[in-house]
């Protein structure tokens, strides 16, 4: 019954519904990042800021240690982060999406989609604001690249495809279990070191091969990253991430499908 | 074009969380605003609603009444689609506006302007629909120059005129309202009115749920009267009002701070009134919504009162003034001073204003305003012995205190009440 066609025709609807009223959670979006840097002085500034200031002093201090030329670790650093920024923030406010936007949801029928897309736009508005960083990184370290490099940004697109699912289904399940918003905070805070962002698979010695490799937040960051850095189609991490991709939107259906008509109660 | 059709609705509200789960309130209660217990998750939670029907069509405007956790703005977001029931069949034809809580979907951070362009946008409206009705949302919300203040600076008032203005500019055919106008002056309020009878006479439909009655028979053609989540009437609201009136009259009395009728309807039937009390509004204290044991009671009250006043004179007299209305805690305490101060006279005065209704009962003779209430009080309560009027006067003096302490001291029937009261009283007087 939960899952009947009916039910999962009602969530089918709610995401058709929900990326039609695009005018809608993109305002929101905005708004959100507006509301968010009113009051301060330097405003958006502070996105650009905080993520470059972090950004170089990684790599001051990893450098060295890195076994890598500068010209080498800084742009891979900063990609690094800068993808790793994306997938956190889209992890971990996809599990309190629905939870902050109670006051819509509670005051009137809206597609629940509506604000997994608000979260994700927020998101993107944010990674294109870091994305000068990554510019003037890449124009200051000047690596070796070719045009390859520019498969970068259909690579970048798939994430952006997983985010949806992935912020439906958290956010539905963060709705009921709140301690999946504490246990994603505290996993992501782990994953930032077993990534690789400060350290190259190469160099790390076998435990990248033995350990390190399953995670699989490292193959969405060499998928946008590779095609840089060495100037390679990675098509291993390719194929993880596309099962991962179908994966995921199966089990966001069944999760949405379930929770979709509670979520209400829930928040 | 506007119709709303409800049949059989049953709605389950889940409870989450290991604290909810392990303390239910009235466990044993069975029928609607019980709590259901089941494995799977749907059938464990509060039954909100049990087989509500009913049929509203355009030009409607229905009332829904009923005390605090019967389920009323429960059945609102039913009708708006944001609760889907768990059994039944809900059909709403016509574009909805709704409008419930005033800080829900208000964005604090943004100007008055950005929150119509949001919640416009929310409603499903485009941007330049909004931009059309603009100025109309601009003149009627009288809002000018704030418009372009951030929301977290208005006051309630302000946030009213604003969400109103937005959420009815549109010309809904249904709009539903949660217990809305209380913050508005007079001039809005009536504005208000009359836009929503603009959108009931241009074929749409008015659900509204409150608690003022004068409201109620204003603006409503049918009444929903919802107790503990089932409909104990629907129909036109002349038929049904007075007896839903009559059926809220010990807690309306209260809440009207009119302490004589407290007292004459308390005395004389007080073992009816409790009666009804223990069958009526039991499950509705139940509710997880009751805040707390003493608001939800409140029959017991005054049998407990009346107990008192025989018993203890002087001292409950002032307990009892204090705890009957809110309002009057203050003069309550104010009487007690008093009469430390004046002694005799001032005692005596507030006794007959205070306890003529307990005194009626059991003392019939003797019509010394203080005479009755002394004579009881020595008769019925053993710490009262003390019989000199001189005493009198010291036992006046000591009311205050001698409250406090009896509380603790004092075994049985007047101790209850007063704890229970005690509290409420409180409450209500830090919250003013």
């Amino acid at each position: 019954m939960i899952f009947s066609s009916e039910q999962f025709g009602k969530s089918l609807a709610d995401l058709t519904e929900g990326f039609k009223k695009h005018e809608v959670w993109s305002t929101l979006a905005f708004e959100d990042i507006r509301s968010r840097y009113m009051r301060s002085y330097a405003g958006i500034g502070w996105i650009f800021l905080s993520f470059a200031f972090f950004v170089l002093v990684k790599i001051v201090i990893f450098g060295p240690t890195s076994g890598k030329d500068t010209s080498f670790f800084g742009p891979y650093v900063v990609i690094g982060f800068f993808v790793y920024m994306f997938m956190s923030t889209t992890i971990q406010e996809g599990c309190s999406t629905f939870i902050s936007a109670r006051g819509w949801i509670k005051g009137a029928k809206i597609p629940l989609t509506v604000f997994a897309l608000k979260s994700l736009a927020r998101n993107c508005i944010l990674a294109s604001i870091n994305f000068g960083v990554v510019i003037l990184a890449i124009l200051y370290f000047k690596p070796e690249m070719t045009w390859f490099a520019l498969w970068s940004f259909p690579l970048f697109g798939l994430l952006i495809l997983n985010g949806i699912w992935v912020i439906l289904m958290f956010a539905t399940i963060g709705a009921r279990y709140r301690d999946f918003v504490h246990a994603a905070n505290t996993v992501m805070r782990v994953m930032l070191f077993l990534t690789p962002i400060f350290w190259v698979p190469e160099t790390i010695g076998p435990i990248w091969d033995k350990l390190l490799k399953y995670n699989p937040l490292s193959h969405y960051l060499i998928l946008v990253r590779d095609p840089v850095l060495y100037n390679r189609f990675p098509m291993d991490s390719f194929i993880v991430v596309m099962s991962i991709t179908v994966l995921g939107y199966i089990a966001c259906a069944f999760v949405f499908t379930y929770g979709r008509s509670r979520v209400p109660f829930w928040v | 074009m506007a119709e709303i059709f409800v049949k059989d609705l049953t709605l389950t509200y889940p409870l989450l969380g290991s604290g909810v789960r392990k303390k239910i309130i009235n466990p044993w209660a069975s029928g609607a605003g019980s709590v259901e217990r089941g494995k799977d998750d749907k059938s464990r939670g509060v039954l909100a609603l049990k087989d509500v029907s009913f049929h509203l069509k355009k030009g409607d405007r229905l009332g829904i009444v009923g005390p605090n956790g019967a389920g009323k703005s429960t059945l609102l977001r039913v009708l708006a689609g944001i609760y889907e029931p768990s059994v039944g069949e809900v059909r709403v034809e016509g574009e909805i506006a709704t409008l419930f809580n005033i800080g829900l979907g208000l964005q604090a951070e943004a100007t008055g302007y950005r929150n119509i362009l949001l919640s416009g946008l929310i409603s499903g409206k485009t941007r330049k629909e909004i931009v059309a009705k603009l100025p109309e949302i601009e003149e009627f919300s009288e809002l000018g120059e704030y418009l372009k203040l951030p929301v977290r600076t208005y006051s309630n008032g302000m946030a009213m005129r604003l969400k109103f203005a937005a959420g009815t500019t549109f010309e809904p055919n249904i709009l539903l309202m949660d217990e809305w106008l209380g913050a508005g002056d007079k001039k809005f309020t009536q504005k208000a009115r009359a836009r929503m009878q603009d959108i009931v006479s241009s074929a749409g439909i008015l659900v509204l749920a409150s608690h003022r009655q004068r409201l109620i028979q204003n603006e409503c053609n049918k009444l929903l009267w919802l107790e503990s989540g089932e409909v104990k009437a629907f129909g036109e609201v002349d038929d049904i009002l007075p007896d839903f009136l009559e059926s809220m009259e010990p807690e309306g009395q209260k809440s009207t701070h009119m302490i004589p009728k407290v007292r004459k309807v308390a005395k004389p039937p007080k073992p009816k009134d409790t009666a009804e009390a223990v069958v009526v509004p039991v499950p509705v204290s139940s509710m997880p919504l009751a805040v707390s044991p003493a608001a939800a009671s409140p029959e017991p009250a005054p049998k407990k009162t009346a107990p008192k006043k025989k018993a203890t004179p002087k001292k409950k007299n002032t307990p009892d003034k204090e705890s009957a209305p809110n309002k009057n805690s203050a003069s309550g305490r104010k009487g007690a001073t008093q009469k430390i101060g004046r002694k005799k006279k001032a005692g005596g005065k507030k006794k007959t204003s205070a306890a003529p209704a307990i005194g009626k009962k059991p003392s019939s003779g003797g019509k010394k305003k203080g005479g009755k209430a002394k004579a009881d009080v020595r008769a019925k309560s053993p710490q009262a012995k003390t019989p000199g009027r001189k005493k009198r006067a010291g036992g006046k003096k000591k009311a205050p205190a001698a409250a406090v302490s009896k509380k603790s001291a004092k075994p049985a029937s007047a101790a209850k009440p007063a704890k229970t009261r005690k509290p409420r009283v409180k409450k209500a007087g830090t919250r003013k």
